[in-house]
């Protein structure tokens, strides 16, 4: 039970926000224990001054908090809306990243066994920012994709952003397992371009198909494509079958250009496609 | 009164399905409804006016602006809300932080004025006190109110609405009502299957019917359709009468030609409606 009362004088200051920090600190700790002057203050407090205070409560209570993630781009100097953005893409869930990681760590130990297959790797490696890429544009993955569609922001900054968000990831992860695979000053090489020639690929046929059955079509073309390569160069199936160093075409230069080109063609295809209205993610087909 | 949005015989077809076969039609401010029966195309010519859609063939003109050009339809999309017909959320988000993605999509940058209209928003539809609760915890009808939260963000000057009453329960239908009557001066265009909606609130009424417009013009209009041809009877059978229903009172309800021993009775938008559906598809196949 206290004695003292807070003066009229005081009260007012604290009341219109004119208190400095110190003085407000101890008229708080004061009102927490006085009812008295609680009661005083209650009624001297300006109308408009409460109901700002109040909304920037609820306001701090209801404001999302941002991950670990979004705080680290927002930190690393992106854009806190940017951030947002880009951690909303559906491939950034730790489920998508735990996914793949454990199928790299897979393809990753098959390819370092003693007479494994480098070739599995080479295989799976570049299909992996694929898979990524047709999560992040296909719509059924977002369920709200047809709000989000009819905003400004959507078209050519959202791929960027999309596009970003998932292949990054994809590829730093697969980076990281071609490390620990048989080959590591090669493999990063030799699956990168590959990786984003097919990306692109799924990219621009999505203005014709859906995103799921491009990325489908090409992983199936690609996957096969290598067999058959590794079939040419060692002279039968058979040979192929049983692991060794990768010995086709597509460790040589000119089909890494190949890829290279392929890779810039169908990014500018797939940038022309996003700016059309429906595009790049035509599932309304 | 001026135009908003004018769209010229625009079709669009999907795979072997035609969904609109030449629409022609424009609306200025205030509220216009889009009626028709499933499959009419009322959504598809809502995605297209969305700009989220790009028609086979027409012109599409929303605000003076070609959405058809990349930065005119970006234009058009920073001016203009859209409630699509199944709006779907990240079950994880909770009310504010999906309304609050939007608005970032929607070029609201400066995090403490977007903070304060998300809120504006959500409260103008009743959901102010759930906008920390996930979005998996509301139920339908919050949900289809969390939609319209979004379209409404930033005062578009064009609210398309499909749907937004469906799943709505009696007192949900009426402060839906009473929060979009409330807004002059914009152009509304919502589709929906609810004469009644379309009888209290539109200014306005466009009926859409195998992918053509069949009728535009007032409520008033669209109830003299069936003018001189709604009939109270006691008999239930009725030569030609186009549709005949029992009502809550005992008595049959005949719209079409009179049935033996009838009374007139003043047609309603619902009849006008009925009775232009019914011509339509009898003119269609006798085609």
């Amino acid at each position: 039970m206290t004695t003292w009362h807070a003066g009229p004088e005081l009260l007012e200051r604290y009341a219109d926000g004119r208190a400095d920090d110190v003085l407000a600190a101890s008229v708080e700790a004061h009102l927490l224990a006085c009812a008295d002057c609680r009661g005083r203050v209650a009624a001297q407090v300006p109308a408009a001054r409460l109901g700002a205070n109040w909304d920037a409560v609820v306001a701090t209570l209801d404001a999302p908090t941002p991950g670990p993630l979004e705080r680290l781009l927002a930190r690393s100097g992106l854009r806190a809306s940017t951030a947002r953005l880009l951690t909303a893409t559906p491939t950034l869930r730790l489920s998508w990243l735990a996914s793949i990681a454990l199928a790299l760590a897979f393809a990753a130990v098959a390819a370092t066994r003693p007479g494994g297959a480098p070739l599995l790797f080479l295989a799976l490696a570049p299909l992996v920012p694929v898979v990524a890429v047709a999560i992040a544009f296909n719509p059924s993955l977002d369920p709200s994709s047809e709000m989000v569609e009819a905003t400004p922001v959507a078209g050519l900054r959202l791929l960027f952003l999309r596009t970003l968000a998932s292949l990054g990831p994809s590829i730093v992860l697969a980076g990281v397992a071609g490390r620990l695979a048989a080959d590591p000053g090669q493999s990063l090489a030799l699956w990168l371009l590959p990786a984003l020639a097919l990306s692109a690929l799924s990219l621009a046929l999505a203005s014709a198909v859906p995103i799921a059955t491009a990325a489908s079509a090409l992983g199936v073309l690609w996957a096969s494509g290598v067999v058959v390569a590794e079939a040419a160069a060692r002279g039968s199936f058979a040979a192929v079958a049983s692991g060794g160093e990768v010995e086709s075409v597509l460790v040589h230069l000119p089909a890494q250009l190949l890829a290279g080109a392929v890779a810039l063609f169908a990014a500018v295809l797939a940038t022309r496609h996003s700016l059309q209205p429906g595009q790049p993610n035509r599932r309304h087909a | 009164m001026s135009t908003t949005i004018r769209f010229t015989d625009i079709t669009k077809r999907f795979a072997t399905t035609r969904a609109l076969g030449g629409v022609t039609g424009t609306t200025g401010p205030g509220m216009t409804g889009l009626l028709g029966p499933n499959g009419a195309g009322k959504t598809t010519l809502l995605r297209i006016l969305a700009t989220v859609l790009a028609p086979d063939h027409g012109g599409v003109e929303i605000l003076g602006l070609d959405p058809g050009d990349r930065q005119e339809r970006t234009e058009i999309r920073r001016r203009l809300g859209y409630l699509p017909q199944e709006p779907g959320f990240h079950p994880r988000f909770t009310a504010f932080e999906f309304v609050d993605y939007v608005a970032i999509l929607k070029e609201l940058d400066d995090r403490r004025a977007r903070h304060a209209e998300v809120h504006r928003v959500l409260e103008v539809v009743g959901l102010g006190d759930v906008a920390g609760k996930r979005i998996k915890t509301l139920s339908g009808g919050m949900r289809r109110r969390l939609g319209l939260a979004q379209a409404l963000l930033a005062r578009p000057e064009v609210l398309l609405l499909d749907e937004p009453t469906a799943g709505l329960d009696p007192e949900q239908r009426l402060r839906f009502r009473q929060l979009v009557s409330g807004e002059h001066g914009r152009t509304v265009v919502l589709s929906t299957h609810q004469t009644e909606d379309v009888a209290t609130l539109c200014g306005r009424v466009l009926v859409l019917a195998d992918g053509r417009v069949r009728f535009d013009g007032t409520p008033a209009q669209l109830a003299s359709v069936a003018s001189g041809r709604v009939w109270i009877a006691d008999a239930e059978a009725s030569r030609g009468a186009a549709v005949s229903w029992r009502t809550g009172d005992g008595r049959v309800r005949h719209v079409g030609n009179p049935p033996d021993a009838a009374e007139i009775a003043t047609p309603t938008l619902e009849d006008g409606y009925l009775l232009l559906l019914h011509e339509s598809r009898t003119r269609q196949q006798a085609a």
